[in-house]
Parts: C-alpha cells; structure tokens; sequence
C-alpha cells in the first residue's frame, strides 16, 4: 500500500533525445492510473523511471513519501509486467514465480504457500510445473501478472500488458486486471495507448502527448470536459468532430467557414482576440432531428450499420467540412439523403485553435 | 522436400552412401592394419582384419611404440584429454564472461575492447608464436599443463558468438530479473548460463576438437616426453630411419586418437545440433 508522486519528472535520452519534457502527477494509495497517449508519447519511459530501470534527469520520484531517484528497481518495492511478458523461458511457471522470493531470501515453505495462492487467484495451478513456451498468449500473461502478485509490492507497473493478445482475450484479461485491482487494492500504474482500456480501467487518467501531460482527470472528466485540443481528439471513437469556425461578435452564432453560421449560443463569457476557435462535437451527441429543428444538415457519404449504432460519415451541407454522427439503433437513413442533426449546447466544446486549450 | 519422387530419393541415397564411403574407406584401412601384425601390411594394403587385434592394442596402450621411445599411448592420450578439456573450458569461461561484460555492462572504452577482442579473429596461434613461447618460457610453464593450456584459452570467435546470442536475448528478461532483485552474479548464474546451454555444447563439441588436435604449439612447449600429445605422438611414429615401420602400432595409435572426439561427438550430439540451428527464447 502506498502513495506514488512524480515530481515534474525530465528525462532526457544521450543523443539530447527529450522524452519528458516535466511530468507531475500524485497518485493515492490504491489508485489504478493510468497513463494513456499515443505510441511515442513517452509512457514507457515514465513508467521505467518509476521502476527504476531507466534513470530520472531531473524532477523527483517518491514511493509512499520516500524518495527513490537512486534506488535500485529491487529495493523500490514495485512489480512489473512486461508487454512481452519477459519470462524466464528455461522455468516453470513455479519458478517464474518463486524467483523474485527466492532472492528475497524468503523461507521455502513461505513460498511454496504464496506461489500456491496467487496460481489459485490466477488459475493457474494446473500449469505450475510447465514452462512458458507451452502455454498460450493469454495464460503467458497469467503468469507474467502472478510473478507479480505474488511478490506483494507496494506499487504494479504495467507497460501495456494486453497489447499481444487477441481481442476477445484482451477484454477478459481488461476484466480480470480490475477485478484483481479492486480486490488487492495495490497502487497501480498502467501504460496503454488504447483508449478504451484506458477509460474502463482507470480511476483516473493522465493523458500524455509528446512528453508533456495533456490532462490529468477520470474517465467521465475526461470524457466531459477535455481540456486540450488533443485529448479532445484522442478520447472517444469515432472520435469528435473538430471543426475550425469563427465565433461572431453577438456570440450567438458561430460562424463555419465563409458564412455559413450555426446559431449556437452558450458562448457569451468566451473571450478570445481573433475570435478563430475549434469546435468540437462529439459523433454520439449529433442527433437526428426534423427538418424544422435542424442546425445543420450532413450531406451522406458513407455508412457503418453496426445493429447497436449506425455511423453515418458526410460533409455539412454546401460545405466540404467532414462530419461524423453516430446514431443510436437501426436508423432508415441512405447515401444521399440530406439528413437535419442538431446538438444541445451543454455538448459543444469550444477550444482556442492556436493553443488548443478548452475556452468552455 | 515435400514431393515423393522415387527417382530423386534413390539420387539422394546413392549420393549419401558415396560420401559415407569415401568417409569411411581410410578409417576401414586404417582399423584393418591395425589388427595385423606389422610384417603382414609392410608392403601391401589389407583387405580383411587380422588376428592381432589384442595384442597390437595392448602394446599400443602400454608400451607405445619402441621407435619413439615407448611412452604408452594412454599416457598420451590423458596428455591430450588435460590438454583439449583445459583449452574448452579456459576457452568458454573465459568468452563467456568476456561477452557478459561486453553486452551487459556499460563502462569506458566498452566497444574499444570489444573490437580489440574482434581483431585478435585475425591473429591465429601460428603468427604471435614466437612471442608467447617467449612469455610462457619465462614464467617456467614449459613442460607443465597450464603452460600447453593457457597461450589458446583467449578466443575471439567464442567471445563473439556468446555476444551475438545475448544480443538476441531480450533486454526485458535482465529488467526483470533486476525488478526481481537478482544482482549481476545471479543474472549470470540463473538465467544467462542457463539460456546458453545448447550454445556451450556446441562450442564444447568444436573446441574439444580444435584442443584435442593441437599440433605445432605441444610440439613448441614439450619436450620431456612424459608430456607428448597424442597427435605429436603420431607424427614421431610416422618417422621412422632405419627399422621396420610398425604400421600396425601406428594405425592402432590413430584409431584411438581418432575415439575421445567421435565419442564426444555422439554424446552430445543432440544439444550440439540445437545449439547449431536453434536459439531457445
Ligand atoms: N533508449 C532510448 N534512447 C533514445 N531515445 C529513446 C530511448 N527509449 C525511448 N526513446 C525515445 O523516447 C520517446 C518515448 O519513448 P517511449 O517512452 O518508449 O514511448 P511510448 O512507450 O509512449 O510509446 C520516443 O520518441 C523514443 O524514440
Ligand atoms: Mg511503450
């Protein structure tokens, strides 16, 4: 049990490779985080820092209120799966697991009791004696999270521990990992660049983008209210539709493209020099509506019917702005057709085009 | 092959059989002279075996052969043994933990050592010999073990396959292995030596035969007799002035010389093919 904070955290590779450019973050005791961005981005990086395996070029890391900068990864207290797992392949799972005890110098019977418990948790108990090349992808990653259960740590690292398994699999495993949160309680810090594993697993969320945090929140928050240009895009899918518009004086309207003006209103307290913004609407916000009710109208050019939802993809009338809607159920609508949406104005986002910050 | 062509699979076969022949003929020759008696195969080459098998194999291990001042075969052969097993494990301990440093291990003028080591690839035993006979003298090794043993232990080429394989091994099974608190040494002991068995036994089965063959540098540093390699051995009996050659004992010397490698070979055969075309991940 323990607390993690990461103090404006720099690292920079040799070669002057700035992959962190000051990340801060403070994580409370049994709180699963976890750090989402896309590939690049610099997670991994984060995530080895607070192992141990990489070292921190400035800013400080503590682990349950010690600092730890110039720990080695043994003494830190933390575990840690792999993306490709890492087990050792000439052990059994037995021994994969037993290793990190072993040369703790716990007592053998201590062991042997531990191991037996987390196979329980696991299922893994009838697999014990093999060795990892024969087990398959998912039971792989079975043992790779037991090697770290069993351990006890204060602190889980998981450098996207799902991304080598099947679809199906990845679900059950998502599953599984949240159960096993929820149950052990243990400080959790989980790496993925999937979206979705990231909204249904996390308590809270840091997004990251090119070394720096983009947003630190829950699921819903983030969802909500993104607080920058790219979390807007990056959360969601399909993800939300951005579309650079001018906001008119009066701030009734904004105005897309030329002249073709949406009259939205909410704005009134947005201030903002040129008044160029971004606005952002999420694809299962638009709905269909009556003609008469209309704020747009999406020209169709493509459809997606998937039976839950019907993805319809098209251009704003009389422009070439692309627009996706996502439409709840069946929906009788063709390539073609002229269809009327409109949006309520509590699910606008209205975000600085330069800085991409929220302005709403 | 997948297809079943009867005519390729007889091609095949015929093409074997003539390489296991022309293989197998000089040995057949060899063990069948070794069972003569000398005056039978003085002039002529024997078809079939003798009645003296025995008796020529017994003289051979015991007496060795009068011409070359009768030291016995079998003290040669443990000459050889100490010789070629010094040279394999010297040779292995040395590469392997020369690799470990290279890959794992990041200190100042790393990859100069590393290609320090890589040129030696290019310096066999032959061209620094005279230097290190000179070394190995004034250290007082002439005539002793560790004097034929340590000149060949330093091996680049193993130095360089064990680094090309750890290479190949992960990076995340070394963080793992320090997340699970194990240092440099149990690293080493637990996972790295273990992952390279097949890799050890394939150096071991090509360096027993590099050792075990050792020629000009036994010749350099021995010259008591007590301490003569097998392979010296059958090079001295082959030199005979004025006597009858005992070609009988000779053979009988070259079919035992020719056993401690085949035997090595057969026994680790099948760690030493995987070690060859497989790597275990
Ligand atoms: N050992 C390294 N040396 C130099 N640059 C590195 C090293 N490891 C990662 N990087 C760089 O740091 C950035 C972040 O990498 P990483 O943390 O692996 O990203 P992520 O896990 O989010 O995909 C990348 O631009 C990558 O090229
Ligand atoms: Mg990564």
């Amino acid at each position: 049990m323990a607390t993690v904070t990461i103090k404006d955290a720099v690292k920079t590779y040799p070669g002057n490779v700035q992959a962190l450019h000051g990340i801060s973050i403070e994580i409370e005791d049994g709180e699963l985080i976890v750090m989402v961005g896309p590939s690049g981005c610099g997670k991994s990086t984060m995530l080895r820092m607070v192992a141990g395996l990489e070292t921190v070029t400035s800013g400080d890391i503590h682990i349950n209120g010690e600092w730890v900068n110039k720990k080695e990864p043994a003494d830190r207290d933390i575990a840690m799966v792999f993306q490709n797992y890492a087990l050792y392949p000439h052990m059994s799972v037995y021994q994969n697991m037993a290793y990190g005890l072993k040369n703790r110098k716990i007592p053998k019977d201590e062991i042997e009791q531990r191991v037996q418990d987390t196979a329980k948790i696991l299922e893994l108990e009838e697999f014990l004696k093999r060795k990892p090349k024969e087990l398959s992808g998912g039971q792989r990653q079975r043992v790779a999270m037991g090697r770290a259960i069993v351990r006890e740590p204060k602190v889980f690292l998981f450098d996207e521990p799902l991304s080598n398994l099947d679809a199906k699999l990845r679900v059950q495993m998502r599953l599984e990992i949240k159960r096993l949160q929820d149950r052990l309680g243990v400080t959790t810090i989980y790496v993925t660049h999937d979206q979705v594993e990231a909204m249904t697993l996390g308590h809270r969320l840091l997004l990251m983008n090119e070394g720096r945090v983009e947003q630190i929140g829950t699921p819903l928050e983030v969802y909500e209210k993104p607080q920058t240009l790219f979390v807007a895009g990056f959360i969601g899918s399909p993800s939300m539709n951005l579309i650079p518009v001018r906001l008119d004086p009066s701030g009734n309207q904004v105005i897309l493209g030329e002249s073709l003006p949406l009259p939205l209103n909410n704005f009134e307290n947005i201030v903002n020099g040129d008044s160029s913004v971004t606005l952002g609407m999420r694809p299962e916000h638009l709905e269909a509506c009556e003609t008469e009710n209309a704020l747009m109208f999406l020209q169709v050019e493509l459809l997606e019917k998937l039976g839950a939802d019907t993805v319809v993809y098209g251009s704003l009338d009389q422009t070439d702005t692309a627009l996706t809607v996502r439409l709840s159920g069946i929906h009788p609508v063709d390539t073609g057709d002229r269809l009327p949406v409109t949006i309520t104005p509590e699910h606008l986002h209205i975000f600085d085009s330069d800085t991409g910050n929220r302005l709403n | 092959m997948i297809e079943n062509r009867p005519t390729l699979n007889a091609l095949t076969h015929v093409t074997l059989v003539i390489g296991i022949v022309i293989v197998i003929f000089p040995i057949y020759i060899a063990f069948v002279a070794s069972t003569h008696e000398a005056r039978d195969i003085l002039m002529t080459v024997q078809g079939w075996f003798g009645t003296n098998f025995i008796e020529n194999y017994s003289t051979v291990l015991e007496k060795g052969k009068a011409s070359t001042g009768s030291i016995s075969v079998a003290l040669m052969m443990w000459n050889s043994l100490v010789m070629a097993l010094g040279i394999v494990v010297g040779k292995i301990s040395i590469s392997i933990l020369s690799a470990y440093a290279i890959v794992y291990f990041r200190f100042p003028f790393r990859m100069f050592f590393f290609w320090m080591i890589f040129v030696t690839l290019m310096l066999p035993v032959e061209v620094r010999i005279l230097p290190t006979y000179e070394v190995v003298a004034n250290l007082g090794l002439l005539n002793t073990y560790p004097g034929l043993v340590l000149p060949l232990i330093a091996s680049a080429t193993a130095t360089f396959l064990f680094r090309q394989f750890f290479l190949t091994i992960p990076d995340e099974l070394a963080e793992a292995a320090r997340v699970d608190g194990a240092g440099p040494f149990r690293f080493f002991f637990d996972i790295l030596l273990p992952l390279s068995r097949t890799n050890i036994a394939a150096l071991f089965v090509i360096l027993f035969i590099y050792g075990w063959n050792q020629y000009l540098w036994p010749l350099l540093v021995t010259t008591e007799q007590n301490m003569t390699t097998i392979v010296m051995g059958i090079q001295a009996m082959l030199y005979v002035p004025d006597d009858i050659n005992e070609w009988n004992i000779t053979m009988a010397t070259a079919i035992l010389a020719m056993l401690p490698p085949v035997l090595i070979i057969i026994v680790m055969q099948r760690q030493f093919v995987k070690g060859l075309v497989e790597t275990e991940k």
